[in-house]
């Protein structure tokens, strides 16, 4: 036994995958009803227009949509209908990879001259409930492809339609890649070696060859069988190849009937032998077999086995590493740094600045538990990122609550390290993106105060943590700017510009005490804020500008040491 | 180097009336196996199985003849010379005794008779086919079985079901029947079935090995027999016409089923949805495809269990106890040649009827292969060990085929290799605990619970105790995310010592985390903790112990007891909402008298009683009314003693 240690055997299931969507009867349903269309062609008010079937009382549950163009030239694409234009009706498709978003041409012109029909077909559909079958051939498959992109944007978590698209022999329609989506799931793209289509603008002398992306799975078939992909580089090369070899240039008219009852007689055949014991492990075994079997001589077009191996390693162990341990890992650190606030609070000083001056011998470890945290977080930020904007969303609402807390808690430790090294700006130079993202997302999915909430969180401010994770960036600032203002050297351009600065603090800390939205742990003797108060409350005596009421409040909250009550719920209940 | 092991080492401690081999070698080498060619081949058959030949001959004879026995549902047969007792079920080639609905049948399983067939922590219910189950349980109502099943166990015979086909399926549950009735010290049954259909689906399986009773069930199954397939197919004309095809009493009796090939296909392409299916699963696949098909495809529920002896038609024997090795084989063994496609659908008829020669022909001969190893099985055909590879393809099993075996046995070794790693974690688990319990003890001695300490957070052994908290709830949820993913073996929820790891665990821990929650006040925006807020690490533990004990569902909520505390201290008393009061008064009168008994068992500590504690401040709260003696002066007692 040679296998490597700790790696465990990988297989390839992309022919077991086709072999079920096969014998499944799925594609026969949606294949039926392109041909029946067909057919019947002549009978349509206008020939691009979808054809719904309704569920029929031997399939209740099912809802079928065709966009079978008529079989005149609008059903091939020509070569030089290759060109992308930008549409930004489909900016939900946006990503971090893929900031905009361009369709093919051809397709979006027809989409577009039925959209105001599919808007109200969508609404439609979407109310329904059970199976949704979206789907067509060619530059039908095209536009199917785009009518289940605007389906899925409308639909939310509470819809009861589940809907997959089919498309057969369909040329790929935009730049935009939905690998690692739960999208990719609604999409079936069937091709035959034998159709040019598909690899039409791969191979031809387009400028923006390389734009195209594939999306959803693939499954490719030739007369000996079928395999599924869903990496879309790898079907990227594989259309390629299946283009170049459909030489001649004519377009030949592709029986995807005769295919699939060929398919569905080998599913049930004897298998796929490996000749030779070429490669001993099993996922190397079957991937050669699998392309064997689709008709790629994987040798002629050198496909890389090896980074195929490892892009299935990465993806397994990325569906398999269990998130709960992990997860709680998480709150293991957040319950350290805890102790730590609630020890530093005793010292009379604040964990930040505790962690600032570097108080305890524990500090060090503080610093390798933010390591954890941020990294845990700086990669669920960068996932929810990578996700179609909507599907983002949803992906993030579910731990954003625990995303504030982090932010809430750490921020501060990082803006520390900072400002220790002496520099300045945080918020502009130095605030990591993760930071910012979350709090945008937060405040996109607050909901203001009410005046209840106010109260119960009077009550509770003592134990909150500071809201606004930038306080003591604000707050270093305004200790620099009480710097330039006291310093005999200061230009009175500088010293104008640092008290107007102060005043701004000023009114920002008090517009926080307003809302219980600061820890009183900032009052604490020792802490910075105080030390700052101390400095600063010597040269406010004459404002030069008219002083807002606010700003006056505050100076008062602090002459007066009302702030010593702050946060006492016995006081302010 | 290649050693062939048997592969199942989870199901080696099983308690067999005959010593088990442990190993292929140790085995190989006994005395009594002189004849050469058994000695290349292993041992018998019989003794891997604990079974002799010449009951598994008497009970293939038996079930083919109590097929036709007609009207009677089973003969009983006890062999001169033999310890044993056949029962043989009669067969039935009705319908209406296959399906009873469209597509597949199936219902859930009665669980008043059959407690065991469900899984513990995930709770859900195994599916059975109801035409199955309905028969069965009128066999039962008859009372005829039972009381010569209790005469035979009286005389000290094993007890041995078998059946043919539609036969086979009421062995299946009669033995299940007597597994979940027999007491401790009773040999259990056994069941031998020849060309049965499929009878359960996935959970059915798993409840069965984790009962340790899998070995209790041999399979023999021709090569090529289509009713050991045909549950994998749903209801349908072809259905009828393979019934029709052996039912005497049918006008087609006997005939060639017209178009001759159509039903073949329809029953073999189900299957291959099935199998298909399960290998992408088996394979890991990562094609969120997969997912949404099962939106829009259908698939057949069953599944196999037990172990499995195919036989090859040459004579040959390969057993399989890998249960989705197994469903594997169902459909790749009978997949087709295009050239012989008719013959071979000849022969799936056929062959269902030819058991009894069969198998007394291969036990003769001794040719037997044990698919053990899967994860090294050889991928061409002309690799690795030749008894093994002739085997495999007198079963026709292509590359193909053999990828989904190795993914199958993969499987099985990666459950083997977490549930050693869960082992491997046991003392770092104890450790904690054990602070835990020093936590616990502490509080006790100072007079403050542990349960006010850590809700009120105030010393560093509160935060300690927090971190303690959260490893353990670390390593607890990766055992229950491994469960609901099926990646543990089947026995582990079975495994004595975890069962107890995981009463101690939720006993001591639980209280923290009902503290945490209502310390950060999750009851006020989310609900109370047992219905919203408690973890599923707590529920799986307590329905472990609730099974092993053979106790109803919410038997032990003892770690539950201060969330409840929690929850009464907070509807106000006194006022005035009648139904409210009178249900709070209820659940306070049972929560006291519950308290008693557990502080007795031992279940809940001294620290409950504490005069400081939450509980113990609200009781004193309590008007009269809502005590009851003698429970009311029994606990006072406790306060101050």
């Amino acid at each position: 036994m040679e296998r490597r240690m700790n790696q465990v055997p990988l297989f390839s299931s992309a022919g077991e995958l086709a072999n079920m969507v096969i014998t499944s009867n799925l594609i026969d349903v949606a294949l039926a009803k392109i041909f029946e269309l067909q057919r019947g062609q002549a009978a349509l008010p206008c020939s691009v227009q979808p054809m719904v079937y309704d569920p029929t009382p031997n399939e209740p549950n099912r809802t079928i949509v065709v966009f079978a163009p008529s079989p005149d030239s609008t059903q091939y694409p020509l070569p030089q209908g290759g060109d992308l234009v930008p549409y930004p009706d489909f900016d939900f498709l946006c990503t971090k990879e893929c900031p905009s978003v361009s369709i093919n041409g051809a397709a979006l012109e027809l989409f577009e001259s039925l959209k105001n029909h599919l808007s109200v077909l969508k609404t439609e559909l979407i109310a329904r409930d059970g199976q949704l079958i979206i789907t067509g051939h060619s530059l039908g498959g095209s536009v199917a492809s785009l009518f289940t992109l605007y389906l899925l944007d409308s639909m939310n978590k509470k819809s009861k339609c589940r809907p997959i698209c089919i498309t057969f022999g369909s040329p790929l329609i935009g730049d935009f890649g939905l690998q690692h989506s739960q999208w990719n799931s609604f999409f079936l793209h069937v091709v035959s070696n034998k159709d040019p289509v598909p690899g039409l603008f791969l191979t031809s002398s387009h400028s923006q060859t390389t734009a195209y992306k594939p999306f959803g799975t693939y499954l490719l078939c030739s007369e000996l069988g079928c395999a599924c992909y869903d990496d879309s580089d790898l079907i990227l090369k594989l259309l390629t190849v299946i283009s170049s070899e459909v030489a001649g240039g004519l377009l030949q008219v592709v029986d995807y009937g005769e295919i699939l009852r060929n398919l569905k007689k080998r599913a049930i055949c004897k298998g796929r032998w490996l000749a030779v014991e070429r490669f001993a492990d099993p996922f190397s075994a079957g991937i050669v077999m699998e392309l064997e079997t689709i008709g790629i001589d994987w040798t002629k077009h050198n496909i890389d086995i090896r980074r195929m191996e490892a892009e299935a390693r990465s993806l397994a162990m990325k569906t398999k590493a269990f998130d709960a341990k992990k997860l709680n890992d998480i709150k293991k650190y957040m319950a350290l740094l805890e102790w730590y606030k609630k020890r530093s609070k005793d010292a009379g000083k604040g964990y930040y600045d505790c962690f600032k001056n570097g108080e305890f011998k524990r500090d060090i470890r503080i610093g390798e538990f933010m390591g954890h945290l941020n990294a845990y977080w700086e990669d669920m930020v960068a996932q929810a990122e990578r996700k179609p904007q909507k599907e983002g969303a949803s992906f993030r609402t579910s731990w954003l609550f625990a995303g504030t807390t982090y932010r809430r808690m750490v921020e501060p430790l990082d803006i520390a390290v900072f400002y220790k090294d002496g520099k300045r700006d945080y918020i502009k130079k130095a605030r990591s993106q993760h930071y910012k993202l979350l709090e945008q997302w937060y405040e996109e999915a607050a909901k203001p105060t009410t005046r209840e909430e106010l109260d119960s969180k009077k009550q509770k401010v003592s134990v909150l943590l500071t809201e606004d994770s930038c306080f003591w960036a604000h707050l270093e600032e305004a200790i620099l700017s009480c710097k330039s203002l006291t310093n005999a050297n200061s230009t009175p351009e500088l010293r104008e510009s640092s008290g107007n600065d102060l005043v701004k603090f000023g009114e920002y800390v008090m517009e926080q005490i307003e809302n219980y939205a600061v820890s009183p742990e900032i009052f604490l003797k020792d802490s910075s804020f105080m030390k700052w108060w101390g400095e600063y409350k010597a040269y406010i005596t004459s404002p030069s500008n008219p002083c807002s009421s606010r700003f006056i409040e505050f100076i008062d909250f602090m002459k007066t040491g009302r702030y010593g009550v702050y946060g006492r719920s016995e006081v302010a209940a | 180097m290649v050693v062939w092991l048997p592969g199942n080492p989870q199901t080696s401690h099983c308690s067999l009336p005959l010593p088990y081999p442990t190993n292929y070698k140790t085995s190989s080498t006994r005395p009594e196996q002189r004849e050469r060619k058994r000695e290349k081949m292993g041992e018998t058959v019989g003794n891997r199985i604990s079974v002799s030949e010449e009951i598994i001959n008497r009970a293939a004879s038996q079930a083919m003849r109590a097929h036709n026995s007609g009207g009677r549902p089973f003969i009983l047969d006890k062999p001169r010379g033999l310890s044993v007792a056949i029962f043989a079920f009669a067969g039935s080639w009705l319908p209406d005794d296959w399906f009873t609905h469209p597509p597949f049948g199936e219902t859930t399983m009665d669980t008043s008779t059959f407690p065991s067939l469900r899984s513990v922590g995930n709770d859900e219910v195994a599916v059975v086919n109801a035409s199955f189950l309905r028969r069965f349980k009128a066999i039962i109502d008859q009372l005829s079985l039972e009381k010569e099943v209790q005469k035979v166990v009286v005389d000290k015979k094993q007890v041995l079901f078998t059946g043919h086909s539609w036969g086979a399926a009421m062995a299946i549950l009669a033995t299940l029947y007597f597994l979940e009735k027999g007491g401790p010290n009773q040999n259990p049954p056994r069941c031998i079935t020849f060309g049965s259909p499929l009878v359960g689906d996935r959970i059915f399986g798993h409840a069965v090995r984790r009962e340790k009773w899998s070995d209790r069930f041999i399979h023999f199954v021709m090569r090529f027999d289509i009713i050991p397939r045909i549950m994998l197919c749903p209801a349908s004309i072809e259905h009828q016409q393979i019934l029709n095809h052996f039912n005497p009493r049918s006008e087609f009796y006997g005939k060639p089923i017209d178009p001759h090939l159509a039903f073949y296909l329809k029953v073999m392409g189900s299957a291959s949805s099935v199998a298909t299916h399960d290998a992408c699963n088996l394979m890991g696949c990562t094609n969120p495809l997969l997912e949404n098909l099962r939106n829009f495809v259908e698939l057949s529920p069953y599944r196999p269990f037990g172990t499995f002896i195919f036989c090859t038609g040459n004579g040959k024997l390969v057993v399989v106890k890998n249960p989705n090795a197994v469903l594997q084989m169902l459909f790749y063994t009978a997949q087709l040649t295009q050239e012989e496609a008719a013959e071979i659908a000849q022969r799936s008829l056929y062959e269902h009827l030819v058991y009894d020669n069969e198998v007394q022909e291969s036990l003769g001969t001794q040719n037997v292969v044990y698919l053990d190893s899967l994860e090294e099985l050889p991928l061409t055909s002309d690799s690795g060990p030749a008894i093994v590879n002739a085997a495999l393809n007198d079963l026709g099993l292509s590359t193909e085929a053999r990828l989904c075996l190795r993914a199958a046995g993969g499987l099985e070794n990666r459950r083997l290799r977490n549930q050693a790693k869960i082992d491997d974690n046991q003392q770092k688990m104890k450790e904690e605990l054990s602070k835990l319990r020093g936590y616990q003890e502490k509080g006790e001695t100072l007079g403050l619970g542990y349960y006010d300490a850590f809700k009120s957070q105030e010393e560093k052994a509160d935060f300690d105790a927090n971190v303690s908290r959260l490893v353990l709830a670390g390593i607890w949820d990766e055992i229950i995310e491994m469960l609901r993913r099926s990646e543990l073996p089947d026995e582990f929820e079975n495994r004595e010592e975890l069962i107890e790891l995981g009463t101690l665990y939720r006993r001591l821990v639980e209280p923290l985390d009902i503290a945490n929650y209502y310390r950060n006040l999750k009851n006020e925006d989310t609900g109370t903790y047992m219905t919203r807020g408690r973890p599923k690490r707590y529920r799986y533990a307590q329905r472990w112990l609730e099974h092993a004990e053979k106790k109803p569902s919410g038997w032990r909520s003892e770690s539950c007891f201060w969330a409840e505390v929690e929850e009464l201290c907070s509807i106000k008393t006194g006022s005035n909402n009648g139904p409210l009061q009178d249900t709070k008064k209820q659940k306070i009168q049972q929560l006291q008298k519950r308290l008693i008994e557990w502080i007795h068992d031992g279940c809940l500590g001294k620290d409950v009683v504490l005069e400081g504690s939450t509980f113990v401040k609200w009781w004193k709260t309590l008007p009269s009314e809502y005590r009851s003696e003698p429970e009311s002066s029994m606990i006072a007692n406790l306060i101050h003693g």
